[in-house]
């Protein structure tokens, strides 16, 4: 489940400088979600990072070219736009983005 | 013969511990130089333009000091550290964005979190950021 990867690297690296953040553009029922709703899965699944309503996917629609979800988007201090849509971004991106390799 | 010199010498070491008592105590008593308790000296507030007086002046429930040096402004009270407790970076009132492809600084976007604050990209400029995007699953 990409919000659990999310958090394994949150929690692995956030004293490195490192944020997760997951971006919900609907809820189960296909419906924009509530703030309600995001806490109860924010609870539910332990989740101690960022999780945001991206009502009809405004900001995930900015930097992605397809549909797929989820997809992932990675970035470098700045904020700078470093890989977008790759679904091979791994945690070594990661590393490498921190400087840890 | 030597009974008065001893006893000179313990008067005058009451004395001495007395002394180190009384100065002591009196620098406990020494009002501080940060009126209010708030992690900011009174020189600093006046540098800050906040209330030395009190400890949130701009009553959003943060303490002037914790907003210092968590980066937010301690005279905005919509602007205060996260609910999340999400750091905010000094950058982010430097970013100036190029674009959404790679390789540009990305615009700006504020969206709700899970404790109903809104939370913005260009405070975290300073951060390696993994994005999701996806639904509840």
């Amino acid at each position: 489940m990409a919000s659990e990867t999310a958090q394994s690297y949150y929690y692995t690296y956030r004293d490195y400088n490192y944020l997760s953040i997951y971006l919900v553009s609907e809820d189960e029922t296909y419906n924009d979600p509530t703030q309600e709703a995001l806490n109860s899965y924010a609870m539910e699944h332990g989740i101690g990072y960022p999780l945001l309503a991206d009502t009809s996917w405004m900001v995930q629609s900015r930097f992605s070219r397809d549909s797929y979800m989820p997809s992932f988007i990675l970035f470098s201090p700045g904020p700078t736009v470093e890989i977008v849509d790759d679904p091979e971004l791994s945690e070594d991106d990661i590393r490498a983005a921190l400087g840890l390799d | 013969m030597h009974t008065p010199r001893r006893w000179l010498v313990a008067l005058a070491a009451l004395l001495a511990a007395g002394g180190l008592l009384l100065g002591g105590c009196s620098g406990g008593e020494e009002e501080t130089d940060d009126a209010d308790g708030d992690g900011l000296t009174d020189e600093e507030e006046a540098e800050w333009g906040t209330d030395p007086e009190n400890p949130d002046s701009d009553g959003d429930g943060y303490d002037d000091g914790d907003e210092v040096e968590g980066n937010t402004d301690p005279l905005e009270a919509a602007d205060h550290p996260y609910a999340g407790g999400w750091p905010i970076d000094a950058c982010r009132a430097d970013v100036v964005p190029t674009g959404n492809s790679e390789g540009d600084i990305a615009e700006n976007f504020t969206l709700m979190d899970q404790f109903g604050e809104y939370v913005r990209l260009h405070d975290f400029c300073d951060h390696v950021i993994f994005m999701v995007a996806g639904a509840f699953t």
